[in-house]
């Protein structure tokens, strides 16, 4: 898996929103999607998924669209 | 002022908002498409907020993506826009209007919040007595409740 998603930590948006995203755009079930939730809080980043490059192209513009702060790059 | 957003399930939710309030949301949303659609706002802190980076050290890669898939992302937040707009005034909200009404209400907090300088520990207190801020605080507290509201009521699944 040479690409990954990384969200952001910014001063904005919601907690509840974060995690609504989560569980909206991933499918994640609501205990993941609040884990990384804190994640991305506390430690001020989370990779939220991976794969090929294309994939996740398509997530973080998912993810810009619902205005969450995200970034790709190759698993290093 | 009656504010309250309950689900109606299936991703649906019932918004109990006054009129003047939903006519402030149409109004912002109006107000976010005229910002996206001007050229001139490219380097407005807040549309750099909406539109950040998809690389963190690569100007290239961000680039790219930019060409890629920002036509893409700039239609999808127009769209959201125009469907608040065409349904401010709705008492019941369908899913694919619920997600609209979210993501558009999000991007006008990311706008306002990056104007306010909004940080973890912001004193909104403040904010609201400044004579300066005070409209786009209250505004932005306003919107920071719908979202919330939204966010609870919503079903993602």
């Amino acid at each position: 898996m040479p690409w990954i998603v990384i969200v952001w930590n910014d001063p904005i948006n919601l907690m509840t929103y974060v995690t609504w995203v989560f569980q909206k755009l991933f499918g994640f079930p609501r205990a993941k999607a609040e884990k990384l939730m804190m994640d991305v809080h506390t430690k001020g980043k989370a990779v939220v998924s991976n794969g090929p490059r294309e994939r996740c192209e398509a997530d973080v513009a998912a993810l810009h669209s619902y205005g969450l702060w995200a970034t790709f790059q190759r698993d290093r | 002022m009656n504010v309250a957003i309950t689900a109606a399930g299936g991703g649906a939710v019932m918004v109990d908002l006054p009129d003047d309030l939903r006519d402030l949301l149409a109004s912002l949303a109006k107000q976010l498409t005229e910002l996206i659609d001007d050229p001139d706002a490219a380097d407005d802190p807040g549309m750099a907020r909406l539109f950040p980076p998809a690389s963190v050290d690569d100007p290239m890669e961000a680039l790219g993506f930019e060409q890629l898939m920002g036509d893409a992302i700039r239609a999808g937040k127009r769209e959201s826009a125009s469907v608040l707009r065409a349904t401010a005034h709705q008492k019941r909200l369908g899913p694919e209007e619920t997600l609209a009404w979210m993501r558009c209400l999000n991007d006008i907090r990311l706008l306002i919040g990056t104007r306010l300088d909004v940080q973890e520990d912001s004193d909104f207190e403040a904010m609201v007595d400044d004579p300066l801020l005070e409209q786009a605080a209250i505004i932005y507290i306003s919107l920071s409740d719908l979202v919330g509201m939204l966010s609870l009521a919503a079903d993602p699944t």
